[in-house]
């Protein structure tokens, strides 16, 4: 299943995920940025998110549910503490 | 005796380590991977970057914090800061203000005109004799030019404040302590290093700190604490010493007994081809709009920064809630100030919204109490009247001396 990271509100800005990103796929300007592009979905981010501002979302889209949504794939959210 | 402390930043820690030399089996309890919280460094293209505080102890190895971190046992060096202040004062650029000419006037007492010192002391008299004690944007007004934006600039670099948010008597006890101890010094290897030192204690000691391993509640009855709930289920310990605020401990009581005001902050971190600063103290910056100071630790310590470069930190407090706009008033405040150098922005840190510069603002701490007998807080939500890490230390002497019968002397 093709999951990625995604920035909540509670992100303060401290890049504590930029300086640890080994792929420097984060950005932080005030809060948190994430390049898709470059994201590799590590997840070492998480880790070191003293406000756990960082969550992990499955994309529906990579389900294999063999109907597409037309539109932006929906995401389940789940919370890692 | 058993100690749990929750929480592993310089405040958790330093306890930590001072109760295992005395014989206390203490298990702290981290919810990150990492321990240090706001005070270590995490490695960024081979610079020493530091999670919150700026590589820097306010006074030294001759405040609170020296004096308790040699009582702790901690080996870690701290190089003194020489000078330990100098004041960029004068407009930074050619503009409608001025010429753009400014001078570096080191800080010390004669800098400062007659008249603002006879200000200060006839709010002394006030205070002493009438109890007058506003906050201090009454009294800036009163100041000459130069002192206001020291005033401004000390305020905003050592506590994250404007003088609207202290009051008289408060800045009174802290200029006591810089008189007493003096000024800054940087630890050799940054904050990492002021930790590690502290971990090592613990574990000489046979005590542990267990990562990934936050605290979801604590238990109580009769206003005691009885345990504590994690993920291994519930621990019980004689006392609790919790590192993470009075508020967010509140939230494990699962009784939010008191608010907390904290102070904001946005911190830069900036990669220099040549030092900039030349000094190991601090640079207040009087005209900047918003940044109030910067240090340059590889002026103490080489290996902060990849061999060759520097490592500048500048500070600024967060004077409206729009974090955007403050920083690209700060990086505008950056430009002008190292025009002419070479210089890359490697991180810009903001602290607010509970993960803050300090959890109270300086002035209205509560002290180390809970509602709770054998519950205690340390750390930047219960500091004594000093400046950052070295009022988290006057914290914890307080805790020591009163709840543990320690005597320490801080001079």
């Amino acid at each position: 299943m093709e999951k990625r990271i995604f920035i909540t509100d509670a992100c303060v800005g401290c890049a504590f995920c930029m300086l640890v990103c080994p792929y420097d796929a984060i950005v932080v300007f005030g809060r948190a940025r994430v390049d898709y592009e470059t994201c590799n979905a590590c997840m070492k981010c998480i880790m070191y998110c003293p406000n756990s501002a960082i969550e992990v979302e499955f994309l529906e889209s990579s389900l294999d549910s063999g109907y597409q949504e037309p539109q932006e794939p929906k995401s389940e959210r789940f919370r890692i503490t | 005796m058993r100690v749990a402390i929750i929480g592993s930043g310089l405040g958790g820690l330093l306890t930590a380590a001072i109760l295992s030399e005395k014989g206390y089996k203490v298990d702290v309890f981290e919810k990150l991977r990492f321990y240090g919280g706001r005070f270590t460094n995490l490695e960024y293209k081979g610079f020493q970057i530091s999670t919150g505080a700026l590589h820097m102890i306010p006074h030294g190895k001759r405040g609170p914090l020296g004096i308790l971190l040699k009582k702790a046992g901690s080996k870690v060096e701290i190089i003194d800061s020489e000078p330990e202040g100098e004041a960029l004062y004068g407009p930074l650029s050619e503009n409608e203000y001025g010429n753009g000419k400014n001078e570096r006037i080191t800080v010390r007492s004669s800098v400062f005109p007659l008249g603002s010192k006879l200000k200060f002391f006839k709010w002394l008299l006030k205070f002493k004799v009438l109890r007058v004690d506003p906050y201090m944007d009454r009294y800036e007004e009163e100041l000459d030019d130069f002192s206001q934006k020291f005033l401004r600039s000390f305020l905003g670099w050592s506590l994250s404040i404007q003088p609207s948010e202290i009051k008289y008597s408060k800045l009174l006890a802290i200029y006591r302590n810089v008189v007493k101890y003096g000024g800054p010094g940087i630890p050799a290897g940054g904050c990492k290093a002021v930790v590690d030192s502290l971990a090592e204690i613990i574990k000489g000691n046979d005590g542990e700190i267990h990562l990934r391993n936050p605290v979801w509640g604590l238990f109580h009855e009769d206003k005691r604490i009885t345990g504590l709930e994690n993920k291994e289920g519930k621990a019980e310990y004689d006392l609790y010493i919790s590192n993470i605020g009075h508020q967010a401990t509140g939230k494990l009581l699962g009784e939010e007994y008191t608010k907390e005001v904290e102070s904001r902050g946005i911190k830069y971190s900036i990669s220099l081809e040549k030092p900039f600063v030349g000094h190991t103290g601090v640079l207040f910056t009087l005209d900047c709009r918003r940044i109030s100071g910067m240090n340059e630790v590889t002026n103490a310590d080489p290996n902060l920064a990849p061999s060759g470069k520097h490592l500048l930190m500048a500070h600024q407090p967060m004077l409206t809630p729009d974090v955007e706009e403050e920083i690209r008033l700060g990086l505008e405040d950056l430009k002008t100030l190292l025009k002419g150098f070479e210089y890359k922005v490697l991180a810009i840190q903001s602290y607010f919204d509970g993960w803050p510069v300090n959890r109270v603002r300086s002035g209205l701490d509560i002290g180390y109490r809970t509602p709770y007998s054998n519950l205690f807080v340390v750390g930047d939500g219960a500091k004594g009247d000093d400046i950052e890490v070295d009022g988290i230390a006057l914290g914890i002497a307080e805790l020591l001396r009163k709840e543990f019968g320690e005597k320490i002397n801080l001079g």
